[in-house]
C-alpha cells in the first residue's frame, strides 16, 4: 500500500468546490445562481475519474488512518453519482421555494466528502471525523428551508435523535480503543481475533455500536426519525438523505461487523437477526398504512435496510464474499430507485401544488405520463419485480442468505417482500387506474414545472434501474472485485 | 432453425414496441395489422420449428451471457425440445386465434391499440418462457406473462371491479411466487447452477429432504399461476377483463405455465415422491373442488373459469402421479377447446350486448348457430365425449392414476368427469336450448357474430375433435407417447405397458360417467326444468357454500388480510403514537433537558425516538444475555 496522499485526491477535490460555492454564492445576483448546481455536479466527475484511475492500485493517507483500496472505489464512485443525482434532482425546488443558494450545492458536497471518508476510512478516529461532517451537513440538509416549520423541525429532530447516536457510537469506538488499545480497524482486528480480550465488554461494544449504525441505517428501534426527516426536509434533501448516509454507513458496518468483529460474529449475528427482523417488519407493515408518499417511502427504505442487514448477517456467517458482494450490488440498485421516486415526487410538487399525498397521485398517467411511467418503473423495482434492478438485487441478495445457510430467514425476508408488493403497487393503481378527485385534478394542472436537469436526474435514474436488471454483469462484477479486495486483504 | 426461433419471440415484441408507441396517433383502428401479422408469422415459425423437433432436431443455444459474477453464472439462452415444442404448438395456435377474434372482438373499444400492444406484449412474454434454458429465464418471463395478465385484466380498470381484480392478481400471485423464487435461489445454493440441463444432470445428488423442499417451493409457483387450491382465488376475479384474454391469457397459455414449469422440472420431482405426492393431492383437490362451484354459478364465464381451475387440477393430478405425458396431453387438448370455449362465450356475450348471466339466456340455438355448434363441440371435449380430444387425454390421466396404484385419486377424478360432463351441459342447455329468458327486444337484437369471430372458433374446432384421434390412439402409447418419451424418459416411474382388457374397461367407465353427466343434465334443464330449483332447495347449506365459492375469499380476509390491517394498526399504535409517548410522560427523568429544549415543537415525538433508542440499546443487551444463557 502506497503512503500517498493521492489517497484523498477526490475529496480535497469536492472540498475545493464546495469552498467555491460558498464563496462566489454572495457576490450573485438571485437569477445568477441558476445552474449553479452544474459547477457541484462537475465537480464530481473529475472526483470520481482520479478515484476511477487509481482504481488498481491502493493508497494510504494520514498516517493509515484512510485508504484508497478497490472496495472505497466502488462506494466512493457510488457515493458521487447519488451525490451529483441529487444535485440534478434539486435546482427547480430551491428555486420555486425561494432558497437557491449555493450553500445548498456546497453542504451536499461537504456531506458526500464525509461520506466518502467513512467508506475509506481505516481508523476510527477518521472514521468519526466523516461520520460527523456527514451527519452535521445532513443535519442543515433537512432544514434547509428554514421558512417551513416542518423543514425546521425535521432539522432539529435529526439533530438531537442523530446526536444521541453519534454519542453511542463513539461510547462504542472508546471501548474497542480501550479494549486493544488502537484505533486501526486491522489492529483492533488481530487483537480482538487473539481472543484474549474481555467479551463481556466486547458484548457493550458491539451492542453499542449496532445500536449506533442501526440509527444511522433507520434500522427498528432506532428508525423513528427517518419518517419525520424525509416527510418535513425538502424533497431533493430527502432523496439524498434516505440514500447517501446509508450507503456510507453500510460502507462501515462492512468494515467494523465483517472484518473488526469477523471473529465475533458468534456474538453479533444473533443481535443482528432480531434488529433485522424488527425492521422488516416495521417498514413494511407500517408502509401500509401510509397515505403520505415521503413516509411510505421512509418505511420502505427501513424495510430495504431490513433486507440489506439480513445480507450482512450472511456476510458474517459464511467466508465467502457473497453477502457482501450482494450488500454492495443493492445499495447501488437501492440508491438509482429510491433516488428516483424522491425525484418524481420533486418533479410533481414543481409542478403544481402536491402534498405528497397518495390521493393526489390518482389519474397521474393522464395528466404527467411521463412521470407516471418512471414512478411505475421505479415502484416495480422497489418491488422487486423483474426485468429491474429491484428484481436482480433481491434475488442475489436472498440467495446469499440461503447460501449461508439462512433459509428460514431469507422466507421471512420475502414474505416480507410479499406484503411490500401491496404498497408499491397501490401507487400504480391509483397512478393509472382511479380518476382524480375533481378538485385535486383543479390543482395538478401541467404548469411550468419542467426543468431539464430534473428530467436528466429521472431520466438516468430510470435508466440505472432497467440497466441494471438486464445487463448487471458489470455492476456485479465490480461488486465482488471490491468486497475481495477489502481493507487490502 | 435459429432463425426461427429468435424471431418467434422478438416479432410479437417488435409489434408491442411499434403498435405500443404510435398505435394512438396513426393506427388507430388499424392497429390489429401489424398485430396479427407478427403473430401469424410466428406461427408459421413455431410450426416450422414443431415439424424440425418432430423430425428429431432440437436446440440448446446459449445466446448471450446475462449474468457472469464469481459463480453466479446465468445465460440467456434457448431450449428447444419436444416439451417446448408442444407448448410453441399450442401458444401460438391458440394465440394467432385470439388475435384474429379480437379483431371482431374489441372493435370499436377506446383502447383498441393499447390492446393489441398488451397481447402482443403477452405472447413475447410467453414465447420467451417456454423457450427459456434456465430457471432465471423462466422466472423473469414468468413475471412478465403475470404483469402483462394484469394489465389485460384491469384493462376495463374504470370499471372498479375491474382493476381491483387485476390487483387481486397481481397480489396472489405474489405469495405463489414467494415460494418460486425460493425454491430457485435453493437450486442454485445447492447446485450452483440454474441452468435445465446442468440442474437435471445433478438433481440425483441432491438430498433427499433438500429435493423435496425445492420441488414443493417450485410447485407454490405452479399453484399461483395455475390457480391451484388455495391460491385459486384469483383466476374467477380475472374474469373482468376482455374474453379474448380470458381465452388466450386464463385458460390456453399462461395458467398452463405451471404445469409446464412442473414438467420441464421432471427430473427434481422424480426424486422426491412427498412432492410428488402433494401435487398429485393438491391437483385431484383443485379438480373436485371446483368442479363442483361450477355447478351451480350462473355468470358463463366464471363457470369456464372454474372448469380450467378444475381441468387444471386434473394435469396437476397427473403430474403427480407420474403421467407426465398425459399431463402434457390433456394440456394441449385442454389448451384448444377450452380457448374454443372462451370464445365461444364471448360470441355469445357479444351476440347479447354484453349479457354474461345464463339465467338470462336460452333459446339461442337457432339465431347464432356456428357459435352454438362449436360450442357444443367444444362442451363435448369438456365432457368427455368418445372420439374427441378431451376423452383421450382425461382416459390418458385416469389410466396414469389408476395403473399408478393411486385408485383414490382416481376415484376422485371419475366423480369429477360426471360433474364436469353436467355443468358443461347445464352451460349448454341454459344458454342455448329452452326459451329465450330475455327481454324480448334483447332477443329480436340477437345475431351472430361476424366471420372474423366465427372463423377462429371453427378453426379451433378442428383439433378439438381430431387432435386426440391423431395423438392419443392408441391409449399409452400413441404419437404423443412417443414424442414426450425422451423428455420425460429420466422421469417415468411406471413401465409402459400395452393397450390391454384393463386400460379397455378403464376407458369405457370414464366414457359411460361422462355421458351419464351429459343426460343427467339434460334430465335436469330440457326434460323437467322444475328440478335443479327443487334440488337446490335440498341441497340446503351445501348449495349456499358452493354458491359462494366456499367462502375461500372470506376466509383469507378474516384469516390473513384483516389480521395483517388490525396488526399494523397496532403496531403503529405503539411505535408511533401511544406507549412509547407514555412513557416518557410518565417517566420524565430520561429526557428532562430535552424535553425543555423541544417546547417550542408541537410534538413531543422525539423524546419517544430517544427513549425508544433506549429501549432498544436495553432490548439488544438483554436479548444477548438471553441468547447466551
Amino acid at each position: 500500500m502506497q503512503h500517498d496522499v493521492v489517497a484523498i485526491v477526490p475529496e480535497l477535490m469536492l472540498v475545493a468546490a464546495a469552498l467555491v460555492l460558498l464563496l462566489i454564492d454572495p457576490f450573485l445576483p438571485a437569477k445568477g445562481r441558476r445552474g449553479l448546481s452544474w459547477l457541484g455536479i462537475m465537480a464530481c466527475l473529475p472526483a470520481a475519474a482520479s478515484v476511477w484511475l487509481a482504481r488498481s492500485q491502493q493508497f494510504s493517507t494520514f498516517s493509515h488512518g484512510i485508504a484508497l483500496d478497490g472496495f472505497a472505489v466502488f462506494f466512493k464512485i457510488l457515493l458521487l453519482a447519488v451525490a451529483a443525482l441529487a444535485m440534478l434532482l434539486s435546482e427547480k425546488h430551491l428555486a420555486r421555494n425561494g432558497r437557491l443558494l449555493g450553500d445548498y450545492y456546497a453542504l451536499v458536497l461537504l456531506a458526500t466528502v464525509g461520506m466518502m471518508v467513512m467508506a475509506s476510512a481505516i481508523d476510527l478516529a477518521t472514521f468519526f471525523v466523516g461520520l460527523e461532517l456527514m451527519a452535521l451537513s445532513s443535519y442543515l440538509l433537512a432544514g434547509f428551508f428554514r421558512h417551513q416549520l416542518r423543514s425546521i423541525e425535521a432539522s432539529l429532530k435529526y439533530f438531537l435523535t442523530g446526536s444521541f447516536a453519534s454519542a453511542i457510537l463513539l461510547f462504542g469506538m472508546a471501548l474497542l480503543y480501550g479494549l486493544t488499545g488502537s484505533t486501526n480497524y486491522q489492529q483492533i482486528s488481530i487483537a480482538i481475533g487473539s481472543g484474549s480480550l474481555d467479551g463481556h465488554v466486547i458484548v457493550i461494544a458491539v451492542v453499542l455500536l449496532l445500536g449506533g449504525f442501526a440509527f444511522k441505517v433507520a434500522a427498528a428501534p432506532f428508525h423513528g426519525w427517518a419518517p419525520d426527516v424525509y416527510q418535513g426536509a425538502p424533497t431533493p434533501a430527502a432523496a439524498f438523505l434516505s440514500v447517501g448516509p446509508k450507503i456510507a454507513a453500510f460502507a462501515a458496518i462492512i468494515k467494523f461487523f465483517t472484518i473488526m468483529l469477523g471473529s465475533e460474529q458468534a456474538r453479533w449475528v444473533p443481535l443482528m437477526i432480531v434488529v433485522a427482523i424488527a425492521t422488516m417488519l416495521i417498514g413494511a407493515t407500517m408502509a401500509l398504512l401510509q397515505h403520505d408518499l415521503k413516509r411510505m417511502l421512509a418505511f420502505s427504505s427501513i424495510a430495504h435496510v431490513g433486507y440489506l442487514l439480513l445480507a450482512l448477517i450472511a456476510a458474517g456467517q459464511s467466508h465467502s464474499n457473497f453477502g457482501s458482494s450482494a450488500i454492495l450490488f443493492y445499495l447501488a440498485a437501492y440508491a438509482a430507485m429510491n433516488m428516483g421516486a424522491f425525484g418524481v415526487l420533486v418533479f410533481l410538487a414543481n409542478s403544481a401544488r402536491f402534498n405528497d399525498s397518495l390521493d393526489e397521485m390518482a389519474g397521474l398517467a393522464r395528466r404527467f405520463p411521463g412521470a407516471a411511467g418512471v414512478m411505475a418503473v421505479l415502484m416495480f423495482s422497489l418491488a422487486g419485480i423483474p426485468p429491474t434492478a429491484g428484481f436482480l438485487a433481491k434475488f442475489y441478495l436472498f440467495a446469499s442468505v440461503v447460501d449461508a445457510g439462512y433459509a428460514w430467514l431469507a422466507v421471512i425476508g420475502v414474505l416480507f417482500s410479499v406484503v411490500s408488493a401491496f404498497y408499491y403497487l397501490r401507487v400504480i393503481v391509483y397512478m393509472y387506474m382511479r380518476e382524480p378527485e375533481p378538485e385535486v385534478a383543479a390543482v395538478m394542472e401541467p404548469g411550468g414545472g419542467r426543468s431539464w436537469d430534473l428530467s436528466l436526474g429521472l431520466g438516468l435514474a430510470t435508466a440505472v434501474v432497467i440497466v441494471l436488471g438486464v445487463l448487471p454483469a458489470p455492476v456485479l462484477n465490480a461488486a465482488q472485485d471490491a468486497v475481495a479486495k477489502i481493507l487490502g486483504s | 432453425m435459429k432463425a426461427a426461433v429468435l424471431l418467434i419471440p422478438l416479432l410479437p415484441l417488435a409489434s408491442f414496441i411499434i403498435t405500443g408507441f404510435f398505435g394512438r396517433r396513426y393506427f388507430k383502428d388499424k392497429s390489429h395489422y401489424l398485430s396479427v401479422a407478427s403473430v401469424a408469422i410466428s406461427w408459421i415459425l413455431s410450426m416450422y420449428v414443431f415439424i424440425q423437433v418432430e423430425r428429431g432436431q432440437t436446440l440448446s443455444w446459449q445466446l448471450y451471457t446475462w449474468i457472469a459474477a464469481g459463480k453466479f453464472h446465468v445465460d440467456i439462452g434457448f431450449l428447444v425440445d419436444e416439451l417446448t415444442a408442444i407448448m410453441l404448438l399450442v401458444v401460438s395456435t391458440v394465440g394467432l386465434m385470439v388475435h384474429i377474434y379480437s379483431i371482431g372482438y374489441m372493435h370499436g373499444d377506446k383502447g383498441y391499440y393499447r390492446f393489441f400492444a398488451y397481447i402482443n406484449l403477452f405472447m413475447f412474454s410467453m414465447f420467451m418462457l417456454v423457450l427459456a434454458n434456465n430457471y432465471l429465464l423462466l422466472y423473469v418471463f414468468w413475471e412478465a406473462v403475470g404483469l402483462c395478465s394484469y394489465l389485460l385484466i384491469a384493462f376495463w380498470f374504470p370499471k372498479l371491479s375491474a382493476s381491483n381484480a387485476g390487483m387481486k392478481a397481481f397480489l396472489v400471485n405474489r405469495v405463489g411466487d414467494f415460494g418460486f423464487s425460493l425454491g430457485i435461489m435453493l437450486i442454485f445454493v445447492t447446485l450452483g447452477t440454474l441452468d435445465y440441463s446442468s440442474v437435471f444432470a445433478a438433481a440425483g445428488t441432491i438430498g433427499g429432504g433438500m429435493v423435496t423442499a425445492i420441488c414443493l417451493l417450485l410447485f407454490t409457483g405452479a399453484v399461483g399461476k395455475s390457480a391451484q387450491f388455495p391460491l385459486h382465488v384469483w383466476l374467477p376475479d380475472a374474469m373482468e377483463g376482455p374474453t379474448p384474454v380470458s381465452s388466450l391469457i386464463h385458460a390456453a397459455t399462461m395458467v398452463n405455465a405451471g404445469v409446464y414449469m412442473v414438467a420441464r422440472s421432471s427430473p427434481l420431482f422424480a426424486h422426491s415422491h412427498t412432492a410428488m405426492l402433494v401435487v398429485a393431492a393438491i391437483g385431484t383437490f383443485t379438480a373436485i373442488f371446483a368442479a363442483i362451484i361450477a355447478l351451480v354459478q350462473n355468470d358463463i364465464k366464471k363457470v369456464l373459469a372454474y372448469s380450467t381451475i378444475s381441468q387444471l387440477g386434473y394435469m396437476f393430478m397427473a403430474l403427480g402421479v407420474g403421467a407426465w405425458t398425459a399431463a402434457m396431453f390433456h394440456l394441449l387438448a385442454h389448451g384448444f377447446f377450452k380457448g374454443l370455449l372462451f370464445l365461444c362465450s364471448g360470441s355469445v356475450i357479444h351476440a347479447l350486448g354484453g349479457e354474461q348471466d345464463m339465467r338470462k339466456m336460452g333459446g339461442l340455438r337457432k339465431k347464432i348457430k356456428i357459435t352454438y355448434w362449436t360450442f357444443f363441440i367444444g362442451a363435448l371435449a369438456l365432457s368427455g365425449f368418445p372420439g374427441l380430444s378431451g376423452f383421450f387425454s382425461k382416459d390418458a390421466i385416469l389410466s396414469g392414476a389408476f395403473s399408478g396404484g393411486y385408485w383414490y385419486f382416481w376415484i376422485v377424478a371419475l366423480i369429477t368427469v360426471f360433474l364436469t360432463a353436467f355443468y358443461s351441459f347445464r352451460l349448454i342447455f341454459m344458454t342455448f336450448h329452452s326459451e329465450p329468458r330475455m327481454d324480448a327486444k334483447v332477443f329480436a337484437h340477437v345475431h351472430e357474430s361476424p366471420p372474423v369471430m366465427t372463423a377462429p372458433l371453427i378453426v379451433l374446432s378442428v383439433p378439438t375433435v381430431v387432435a386426440g384421434l391423431f395423438l392419443g390412439i392408441p391409449p399409452e402409447s400413441g404419437h404423443i407417447d412417443h414424442f414426450l418419451h425422451r423428455v420425460f424418459a429420466a422421469a417415468i416411474v411406471t413401465p409402459e405397458h400395452q393397450f390391454g382388457f384393463l386400460s379397455g374397461s378403464l376407458m369405457a367407465i370414464s366414457a359411460v360417467v361422462g355421458i351419464g353427466g351429459i343426460l343427467l343434465a339434460w334430465h335436469f334443464y330440457l326434460r323437467c326444468p322444475f328440478l335443479p330449483a327443487a334440488t337446490c332447495k335440498r341441497a340446503g347449506r351445501l348449495y349456499t357454500l358452493a354458491l359462494n365459492k366456499f367462502y375461500v375469499d372470506e376466509i383469507y380476509f378474516a384469516v390473513f388480510i384483516n389480521p395483517l390491517r388490525r396488526f399494523s394498526r397496532w403496531l403503529w399504535r405503539i411505535v408511533d403514537a401511544g406507549v412509547i409517548d407514555g412513557a416518557v410522560n410518565g417517566a420524565g427523568w430520561l429526557a428532562l433537558g430535552a424535553g425543555r429544549l423541544l417546547r417550542p415543537i408541537q410534538t413531543g415525538k422525539v423524546q419517544g425516538y430517544l427513549f425508544a433508542m433506549f429501549l432498544g440499546l436495553l432490548a439488544l443487551m438483554v436479548v444477548y444475555i438471553i441468547l447466551t444463557l
